[in-house]
């Protein structure tokens, strides 16, 4: 999943992108209002964290003119300001959630992972898919009662498809929330992830969990369904 | 009780009322009765006076004609009459008396004598009496002048049942006329203290989050208008001053929690997982500036809270202006250099100026550094001075300023920065420059900034009224 943070602290903006890189998500940064609205209104992501002091364009102005544009992705403000007036005008201004600043790293980690189940609709953690089984908040993956060893970027495109499970999902799409903005990566990588895959998820003899869809992309769903 | 405005004005008017009243009803019952008396005593003295030519003294001897006294007797009055020879023995009585005797005064005189008195049998009497010579009418009669008292009185018992009434009447009329003006009084009291009353619950009502609910003044009295006014103004500074508190308490919150945000973020991510030495030591070396950032705010603030409370009093001394520039700017070159910042000092050698040492150091050092950090690369700090018999004016300014003109007011509040301040959050407080403002008024002086057309920041400083000497 591909996140956006905009902080103007250096030093945690730093760590919390880290952190979040760390934990498995695509992290773009900007530390000012203007670049921050640039990179939201021009990108799909999943989540955006959003800092309200901000030089150049305040949060909560980046916050109005995003959900002007229409972008409907959940915002999560972070801010040191707690009054209850600050959260209402945050909360009333297109936000989804509101964090004080100084939090625990945990809890932030835990409200984007539950924006991100809110955002596709995934009411647990937990996504079975036939034999498959995706724990979200553990970042582990069972077929039947093998736990099935993925690297960071193989959870990421397995958890992408398993989100959008039934829906055909394109390589633009995976691009864009699994690859953050500079990043370098080659441009046929998700075909190559893919393969990756179904190496791994696959049942031996069996139809492959994620089915190709020539010209469109790709679906992840019951084997053989 | 007495503490309310309205039960003082109540009791004293209602006081005043009631013994201007009773004073006044005291007054006109002494009057009255004082009238009445003399009514009756001029009745007495008509009487005497008539009485006296009718008493005849002849071969017979003395005596007085008691039918001519009822004749001439005043319908309202009884006809008390007793008439003595020297010796005491009583020549005649009037019928009235029946059996008593009036009682002669002791002291017998020509002059008419009124008082007070009692019939033998304790009947009260306004009594007369006066003491004369008779001669015989008729000069045939030789016969020495006899000395005789004649004594005249009127029952005064009516007259006390009318005062008595009298005295009833006036009490209860004016304790009628008292209650009733009370209550006029309280009345009166009340409708003229409701613009006060007012003004009494707006203020009850009053609390630090209603400060701007003034008191309306258009239907106040005249007296009180004044009074309303500079409350009015007080309230705005009090509010004002709230305001100033809450969002600097608000400010303080933020920006330290901004910094402590970044120190446990950095924290709880590098222990998130096992790491390498390099990686933990990245994760001190990222810590360090924060918390040098943060206490650098915390000095700040206690230095500002200390020069508001007057905790730091100035000493003012000879300084040389330009040994204390050096020494502030010295450990500011490296950085400076690194920018290839220019740094220009056109201040003479010899210039002194009186004043405290320890503040003129802090705001050089606040005004050197900030130079330092928004000149950008390549650019230059220059120091200027300007001195008269009154003041000594010292310029710092640096190029590079992207401030817009409307931010110029705002660069002594406390917290405020600059969008480009803004960015270095954490390492900049925005707490300078309040700093150098308030250590300039301690030292006497002012601080004024500006932004010039060619986009260079200036911060002035003016020592005024200070022994500026020239050592050369």
């Amino acid at each position: 999943m591909r996140v956006l943070l905009v902080e103007d602290f250096v030093p945690l903006l730093n760590s919390v992108a880290q952190g979040l890189r760390e934990a498995g998500f695509a992290v773009d940064t900007a530390s000012d209002g203007k670049t921050g609205l640039w990179h939201a209104t021009s990108n799909d992501y999943d989540v955006m964290v959003l800092d309200l002091m901000l030089p150049g364009l305040d949060g909560l102005s980046v916050l109005k003119r995003l959900r002007q544009a229409g972008r409907r992705y959940p915002v999560l403000i972070l801010t040191a300001r707690d009054t209850v007036p600050d959260r209402v005008i945050g909360l009333d201004t297109g936000a989804d959630d509101y964090l004080v600043k100084p939090f625990a790293f945990e809890e932030l980690l835990a409200r984007v992972r539950a924006l991100v189940r809110r955002q596709y609709n995934q009411p647990s953690t937990l996504i079975h898919i036939d034999s498959l089984h995706i724990d979200t908040a553990a970042r582990r993956v069972w077929l039947d009662n093998q736990e099935i060893q993925l690297t960071a970027r193989e959870y990421g495109l397995l958890e992408y498809l398993a989100v959008r499970s039934g829906q055909i999902v394109s390589r633009t799409d995976i691009w864009e929330h699994l690859y953050e903005f500079d990043s370098d990566a080659m441009s046929n990588v998700v075909n190559v992830y893919i393969g990756y895959l179904r190496k791994k998820i696959d049942p031996p003899g069996q139809p492959s969990f994620i089915r190709t869809v020539r010209g469109s992309g790709y679906v992840l769903e019951i084997p053989g369904s | 009780m007495m503490q309310s405005l309205r039960t003082r004005l109540i009791v004293g008017i209602a006081t005043s009322t009631v013994l201007l009243l009773v004073g006044s009803g005291v007054v006109v019952y002494m009057l009255l009765c004082r009238a009445m008396t003399n009514e009756v005593d001029r009745s007495l003295s008509s009487e005497v006076h008539l009485l006296i030519p009718l008493v005849e003294y002849d071969h017979n001897g003395v005596d007085l004609d008691v039918g001519s006294i009822s004749e001439k007797n005043h319908p309202a009055v009884d006809n008390l009459v007793e008439l003595w020879l020297e010796d005491g023995s009583v020549v005649k009585r009037s019928p009235a008396l029946k059996n008593h005797d009036m009682k002669r005064l002791p002291t017998l005189s020509n002059n008419l004598r009124i008082q007070d008195s009692w019939l033998d049998d304790a009947t009260p009497v306004r009594y007369a009496q006066i003491t004369f010579d008779v001669s015989p009418e008729d000069p045939a009669y030789a016969l020495p002048p006899r000395r005789v008292t004649l004594g005249v009185a009127h029952l005064i018992a009516p007259l006390y049942r009318q005062l008595a009434q009298l005295r009833i009447v006036l009490l209860v009329s004016f304790t009628g006329i008292t209650l009733i003006a009370i209550l006029i009084v309280m009345v009166m009291v009340t409708y003229t203290l409701q613009p006060v009353h007012r003004l009494g619950l707006h203020i009850a009502q009053l609390d630090h989050d209603n400060l701007k609910q003034t008191v309306d003044r258009s239907n106040m009295p005249s007296e009180i208008v004044p009074v309303v006014d500079r409350f009015n103004e007080l309230l705005g500074r009090l509010d004002a001053a709230f305001e100033r508190e809450r969002g600097f308490t608000g400010d303080v919150a933020h920006e330290l929690r901004t910094p402590l945000a970044g120190m446990r973020s950095i924290l709880e991510v590098t222990c998130s997982r096992e790491r390498s030495i390099s990686q933990y030591q990245q994760a001190l070396a990222d810590l360090h500036p924060v918390l040098i950032g943060m206490e650098e705010m915390v000095n700040k603030l206690l230095m500002l809270t200390r020069l508001d409370a007057a905790q730091i009093l100035p000493e003012f001394q000879p300084v040389a202006l330009n040994d204390t520039i050096h020494a502030v700017w010295r450990p500011m070159a490296e950085s400076s250099n690194a920018r290839q910042i220019i740094f220009r000092n056109d201040m003479p050698d010899t210039l002194q100026v009186v004043t405290d040492k320890n503040l003129l150091q802090m705001v050089l050092s606040n005004l050197l550094g900030n130079a330092v950090a928004y000149t950008p690369v390549g650019g230059q700090i220059t120091l200027r001075t300007a001195t008269n018999r009154q003041h000594a004016k010292l310029t710092i300014a640096n190029t590079g300023c992207d401030l817009k003109p409307d931010d110029i007011e705002h660069v002594c509040d406390r917290f405020w920065r600059g969008d480009r301040a803004r960015s270095d959050t954490g390492l900049h407080s925005g707490l300078g420059l309040s700093l150098v403002q308030r250590a300039m008024e301690l030292m006497r002086g002012t601080f004024n900034v500006r932004v010039t057309d060619e986009g260079s920041f200036e911060a002035t400083l003016c020592l005024p009224n200070l022994t500026v000497q020239s050592t050369a």
